[in-house]
């Protein structure tokens, strides 16, 4: 009994020490989850995909055409978080709390079709992934072309990364910059970008 | 100090011609050197000046909007360069020379 009285004052005493040592630095987006709270999360999210959703397939075949209709909406809608080769690796998807996962990655590459779809659809409760899809549908065709491309992440090439930079959504002053850019190439005389700089 | 104050007054003096993305500079102008591991830029402009920008291996190359080699380069060509400043040296991060791609609309 003293035993037992004396092991649940050691955890009340841990528990103790590290709520106040959370309460004195505070919480952070920079940080990294812990393996539990990891764990904790990937279980609550594989739950939450109903079993009806994790069977479905693609309905649409992978060919070159509708892969680059996926790569054309990522680098468009996805990539301002997951960063054009998936990796998150962005000034937004390091600033979340959890962080965008490396989409090249097995925990992502070995989900199947119907749960990329779903997380697209549903979004992540508790995560900076919002839910993209309207009601319960399970034939959003763009949807279905982004697990695709998404499948694609795994072997992107250089190539198809710069095809994605010139879809990525700009600025007005990062569209001006790259109007001066080209037409210096093309001959013209450049004029004076203002200098800026922004995060 | 003096280099340093030196290295910060070139920079403010480059600040026409290059512009920020990102912490990247863009550097617009005519190649006057290439090997292997640099760059040397004539920047365009009023007050032209000798840029050197390394290459790194992670540095990527277009030329007419596909991926080419640095040897495809030539002194004399306009080039756009895309640089990011580390250790005070500008290394590129992308070098563009060539017809532009055309834009999607």
């Amino acid at each position: 009994m003293r035993t037992v009285v004396l092991m649940l004052l050691v955890i009340v005493l841990a528990l103790g020490l590290y709520g106040w040592s959370v309460l004195h630095r505070g919480f952070s987006a920079h940080d990294q989850p812990s393996a539990l709270e990891s764990l904790l999360a990937r279980t609550a999210r594989s739950l939450a995909v109903p079993a009806s959703y994790r069977s479905l397939k693609n309905p649409y075949p992978p060919t070159p055409e509708n892969i680059r209709e996926g790569l054309e909406h990522f680098a468009d809608h996805c990539a301002v978080c997951h960063a054009n080769d998936g990796s998150g690796d962005t000034p937004f998807g390091r600033g979340m709390y959890p962080k965008p996962p490396d989409m090249r990655q097995p925990p992502t590459q070995n989900k199947t079709d119907g749960e990329i779809y779903y997380t697209i659809e549903h979004g992540i409760r508790l995560s900076g992934m919002p839910a993209f899809g309207e009601n319960n549908r399970t034939d959003n065709e763009s949807t279905w072309k982004l697990v695709h491309f998404i499948r694609r992440l795994a072997k992107i090439t250089q190539e198809e990364i710069r095809q994605m930079e010139r879809l990525n959504p700009k600025s007005r002053e990062e569209f001006e910059q790259e109007r001066l850019e080209e037409e210096f190439l093309r001959g013209a005389e450049p004029k004076q970008p203002a200098p800026r700089r922004h995060h | 100090m003096k280099r340093v104050l030196a290295a910060q007054f070139s920079i403010l003096v480059l600040a026409g011609v290059l512009a920020a993305h990102e912490g990247m500079q863009h550097l617009l102008g005519r190649v006057t050197a290439v090997t292997e591991s640099s760059i040397t830029v004539e920047t365009a402009g009023k007050e032209p000046k000798l840029v050197t920008v390394s290459i790194t291996p992670q540095t990527k190359v277009e030329k007419d909007g596909s991926p080419a080699l640095l040897k495809d380069l030539k002194a004399g060509e306009r080039v756009v360069v895309h640089a990011k400043e580390n250790n005070k040296k500008l290394e590129a991060a992308l070098v563009i020379f060539g017809r532009p791609a055309p834009r999607k609309k």
